[in-house]
């Protein structure tokens, strides 16, 4: 059970990531009607650079839970990148029905500011650092001038459109979509309308992607308390649905590009898609998402193009999509977005999203993509157990 | 000579290198010699800082093996034939792609 959570996201945080962290953990335990020595575990994750621009922290869980002051008797460190959120709770929920901890802090997020600075990305830090290594074989494949993971991305939209004829405009769609729910979503950093031509005009950056298809890595950090204590004036949140899969293949090697392991992960919740009110699913780019309601079963495979021309995606609509707008409207901190999604459902299910509420809540399905090469995909479905 | 490997134990053929295939972790691994051609599976295109245009893809060599490269072509397309080129980088050999024609 989510028995408290918080989050703070600035498009450039002036501070130490960990003085960020202590707000969002604050407010987190003020949430949960918990004190902090009633924490007894910690699970969060780690990539290099992106909690604070060093390459490495060492014992990064020990360091995490030494500046918050915790004694955990359960620790877990995931590095799953975006997809990272979504296994962090379902992990910190089986230690406390397993008895192993009562009160879980689950971290996530850091800040994209400290490798932005330095003109890299998580996914090209090793061009900052030698001793950093993205794959095995970088011997081979990082030799080449490339955008990562934009570029990487790009070829999968390239791919897409070649199979399935998915146009520029269908992938635009999407953007403008997300944007109508942005707009009434007080957290959220654009607003402006925004139309499919002006998506299609804003710059190619890596073709066919166009920069407002594109997400804006943020500064920022999520907390969770996972229990099995219900907190008073927020709803027993439960996970009702968990599903991972990782295909860690460099994509060149996988059969197909347009295929992510949501494919995998999501059979957990199959079944119930009729029964979603609202889901939530990773925004790096427009493709991913499109990916994402191919693979998780929204619409067969290829068709997510005329599915957006279709299906209301507003939070007003038939099938809400990403309804606080999503990462492409409120960031992603530290790279990597799992934690932006479970708090934008999380706020849904509590009714708390206020100007875009989607009336009727009580089944959220979230999916988080992460890594460069798609490898890691998580499913969660969340809402009141029956 | 553009290698690739490819495992005698259950035909599996792959271009980054491993040890042991990563298909059926056998040791019994050839090193084979491709044609050097093959089309283009994917692609994008780009501008660095700099202004230059670059154009990263994934290429499908005749072998059936796919890698990823940056190609120096005019036009550019899904199914693009293209060859292998070498070109020194930073003291190394490495290979590019170009349309088979030029």
């Amino acid at each position: 059970m989510i028995s408290g959570f918080s989050g703070k996201v600035f498009k450039s945080y002036d501070g130490e990531a960990f003085e960020m962290l202590c707000e969002v953990v604050n407010e987190a335990l003020e949430c949960a009607h918990l004190e902090k020595s009633e924490i007894d575990g910690l699970v969060t994750t780690f990539l290099p650079g992106v909690v604070d621009g060093k390459i490495h922290k060492h014992f990064y869980t020990t360091q995490l839970a030494q500046f918050l002051g915790l004694r955990p008797r359960f620790m877990e460190l995931f590095d799953y990148g975006g997809a990272s959120a979504p296994a962090m709770l379902q992990r910190a929920n089986k230690a406390v029905l397993n008895g192993e901890a009562t009160n879980v802090l689950c971290v996530v997020g850091g800040k994209a500011s400290d490798l932005k600075s330095k003109g890299v990305t998580v996914d090209s830090i090793d061009r900052l650092s030698a001793d950093v290594s993205l794959t095995p074989f970088d011997e081979f494949f990082r030799v080449y001038t490339d955008m990562n993971p934009i570029s990487d991305y790009a070829l999968v939209a390239t791919r897409h459109s070649h199979l399935f004829g998915t146009t520029d405009s269908q992938r635009a769609l999407l953007a403008v979509k997300q944007r109508q729910n942005a707009k009434a979503n007080e957290l959220a950093l654009y607003k402006n309308e925004l139309s499919v031509s002006d998506v299609l005009s804003s710059p190619v950056v890596c073709e066919p992607l166009h920069l407002l298809e594109i997400v804006y890595p943020v500064d920022g950090f999520h907390a969770f308390i996972v229990s099995q204590k219900r907190t008073a004036d927020l709803r027993a949140v439960d996970i009702l649905a968990y599903g991972e899969a990782h295909w860690p293949e460099m994509p060149c090697e996988l059969p197909e590009l347009v295929n992510t392991p949501a494919q995998e992960s999501s059979k957990c919740a199959r079944f119930d898609l009729s029964k979603i009110d609202a889901f939530e699913l990773y925004d790096s780019f427009t493709i991913t998402v499109m990916l994402q309601i191919e693979d998780i079963g929204l619409c067969n495979k290829g068709e997510s193009g005329r599915f957006l021309e279709r299906v209301d995606t507003t939070y007003k609509g038939e099938l809400p999509i990403n309804t606080g707008g999503g990462s492409l409207n409120t960031g992603q901190p530290a790279f990597m977005s799992g934690g932006v999604l479970i708090d934008e459902a999380l706020r849904q299910l509590n009714y708390m999203a206020k100007a875009h509420q989607v009336s009727g809540v009580d089944k959220v399905f979230v999916n988080c993509i992460g890594g460069w090469n798609r490898a890691h995909s998580t499913t969660i479905v969340l809402g009141e157990a029956p | 000579m553009l290698p690739f490997i490819e495992c005698d134990a259950c035909g599996h053929k792959f271009f980054y290198p491993r040890a042991r295939c990563p298909r059926c972790f056998s040791n019994k691994l050839q090193v084979k010699n491709s044609a050097g051609v093959g089309s283009v599976f994917s692609y994008t295109k780009f501008n660095t800082k700099s202004g230059e245009s670059v154009i990263y893809a994934i290429i499908e060599l005749a072998e059936g093996v796919r890698m990823y490269s940056n190609v120096f072509a005019q036009r550019i397309y899904v199914g693009l034939r293209v060859k292998a080129i070498f070109k020194e980088l930073k003291g190394k050999r490495v290979v590019y792609f170009e349309e088979e024609g030029a």
